[in-house]
């Protein structure tokens, strides 16, 4: 177990809004953000849930404005200037704006980060990743490091992700696309619709939020990570890496499962994902711990190189609030799945510890594991 | 930067064009990869050879960083050009994924530690991969800890290098030394 990192605040958009709270509200009430939206090419489902336009832009542009904009809310909650001495901004994305505009294709990969960094004030060039949808979940992996080595004392952690025609189509084409709705865990579930968004935590060393008497949001506890080994598209049905990454999480945390009562899982409702996760949690939970388990891309849609993060913030919130969001879309629950899901309505709990799984193409998986003390 | 207790067990350069034995072996699983993944996954299989059985017993405890400013170039640019037409090829589009290479190295050589794709340039990521895996070797998450690269090679085939980890005593591993093993000579990576 290592010292817990401060989380000081926190910052999304989505396609229910921007605010912390309307957006919580909106989840609790079992809303979605989904529309019909164009595509020059014939989909499997023309809803996506998008944040609505201020202007025409193409992807590469409305990909910087979103993290640009869900960055400086975060750093202004935690009351923080970006260009103060040992911060560090980690920006993670999945394939952005990669796919559909050439330009932004043969710059190097961090230009879109490097031009985000630069106008929100960030001294030092920021740390890049992507992991595939796994990206907002591992900048916070990396962010938490950063501060335990003692390189940085705050870290501000982004997932940012765009809708963009390119994934709309692949995405169809793999028939990891719903051609209804998403339904997570449901007997029904037959795929994922697409979303965009962006999610943005400030991470902090203990030391350096007392001294600065900082708003406690929640404790990064500790993260896992690991990878399938299996498949490019797929999670491995055995669910090892998985499995691996909530083990190394709960051991990196100094806890068991039995101290967690709080999943927010990756929760996609394609079949494949939805087996997977349910053996990890059979298999990492054991049979005498039903942890609740909650998933929220039935309303944000999977918003790709953005959902790890945007989950982590509705994990927190979820803490936070002593309650628990429906699974949007969740009718019939599968009847072997191994834990409490909330169907239909929010569920109250008094958890405090709560882990956030995150799964992406190319095996990568990573769990967080978050606290708010009572 | 202090120095770790790390040691570096070893490093490879590779390139998409030597002989590959994994791909055959893999095929039904991973019907398409980017050269330049192969290319990664090619080093990585020549830094850990020597290794022999005391790695091959470890691959699940063996973590991967994949740095490069570069995503799979011929994965990207067939699925960005095959999406313009309206298609979208199942097995290209994953493969188009900055973080593919690591994705296809995990696959072929059983790697089931941390994996990440820094997507900067190995002279300014060099330290954040070697402050991870130092911090997962002194955690005991791993046995091993791998750090790549991968670029393309105008004209030519994808190079990569890879070093390789491990916990203990020796001379100092630091960000310099990680750069110049995997970058011996200035070149697109950097």
């Amino acid at each position: 177990m290592v010292a817990p990192v401060a989380v000081t605040g926190a910052a999304w958009s989505t396609a229910l809004g921007h605010g912390l709270e309307d957006v919580w509200r909106r989840l609790l009430a079992g809303e979605h953000g989904f529309v019909e939206v164009e595509s020059p090419h014939r989909l499997r489902n023309p809803l996506a849930a998008i944040i609505p336009a201020r202007e025409e832009e193409g992807p590469a542009r409305r990909l910087r404005r979103l993290a640009v904009e869900t960055l400086r809310r975060a750093m202004t909650e935690a009351g923080l200037e970006a260009s103060a001495d040992r911060t560090r901004f980690v920006l993670g994305t999945s394939l952005g704006a990669w796919l559909d505009d050439a330009r932004e294709r043969e710059a190097p990969l961090h230009t879109w980060a490097d031009d985000v960094a630069r106008e929100v004030g960030a001294r030092e060039a920021p740390v890049s990743l992507s992991t595939a949808c796994s990206s907002g979940s591992d900048a916070i992996l990396v962010g938490a490091e950063l501060i335990r080595s003692g390189a940085a004392e705050v870290c501000v952690c982004a997932g940012v992700d765009v809708l963009t025609p390119s994934k709309r189509l692949a995405h169809s084409a793999l028939s990891t696309m719903s051609p209804t709705r998403p339904r997570a865990f449901d007997v029904r579930h037959d795929g994922m619709l697409l979303g965009e968004g962006a999610g943005v935590l400030v991470l902090e060393s203990m030391a350096h939020a007392r001294a600065r008497s900082a708003p406690l949001l929640a404790l990064f506890r500790g993260a896992g990570s690991a990878n399938d080994a299996a498949s490019m598209t797929s999670p491995d049905p055995a669910a090892l890496g998985a499995r691996l990454a909530m083990e190394r999480a709960l051991v990196d945390a100094g806890l068991a499962p039995g101290d967690i009562g709080l999943i927010n899982a990756h929760g996609s409702a394609t079949p494949a994902n939805d087996r997977a996760e349910a053996e990890a949690f059979r298999a990492t939970f054991g049979p005498g711990v039903r942890p609740c388990v909650f998933a929220t891309k039935g309303a944000f849609g999977h918003t790709l190189g953005a959902t790890g993060a945007m989950e982590a913030i509705a994990l927190i919130l979820a803490l936070r609030e002593g309650i628990v969001p429906p699974v949007a879309g969740l009718e019939q629950p599968e009847q072997d799945f191994p834990c409490s899901l909330p169907v239909g309505r929010p569920v109250r709990h008094d958890e405090h510890l709560g882990l956030s799984l995150t799964l992406g193409f190319g095996g990568f998986d990573t769990a967080l594991v978050f606290e708010v003390p009572r | 930067m202090k120095a770790l207790p790390l040691v570096l067990r070893g490093s490879a350069h590779s390139h998409a064009g030597a002989p590959n034995p994994h791909a055959a072996r893999v095929k039904t699983t991973v019907r398409y990869a980017d050269p330049m993944a192969w290319a990664l996954t090619l080093a990585i299989g020549e830094a850990t050879a020597p290794l022999g059985e005391a790695f091959q017993s470890s691959v699940a405890r063996c973590s991967l960083i994949q740095m490069g400013s570069e995503a799979p170039p011929e994965a990207m640019s067939r699925a960005a050009s095959e999406a313009l037409r309206g298609f979208a090829s199942a097995i290209r589009f994953p493969a188009a994924t900055p973080s593919a290479p690591a994705g296809l190295a995990c696959i072929v050589h059983g790697l089931r530690g941390p994996a990440l794709a820094l997507t900067m340039p190995v002279s300014e990521g060099a330290s954040v991969a070697l402050m991870l895996s130092a911090a997962w070797l002194a955690r005991g998450v791993v046995d091993y800890a791998l750090i790549g690269t991968a670029a393309s090679v105008p004209g030519g085939e994808p190079r990569a290098a890879c070093v390789v980890l491990s916990r203990g005593e020796g001379p100092a591993v630091d960000a310099a030394l990680l750069v110049k093993t995997l970058l011996p000579e200035r070149s697109s990576h950097d």
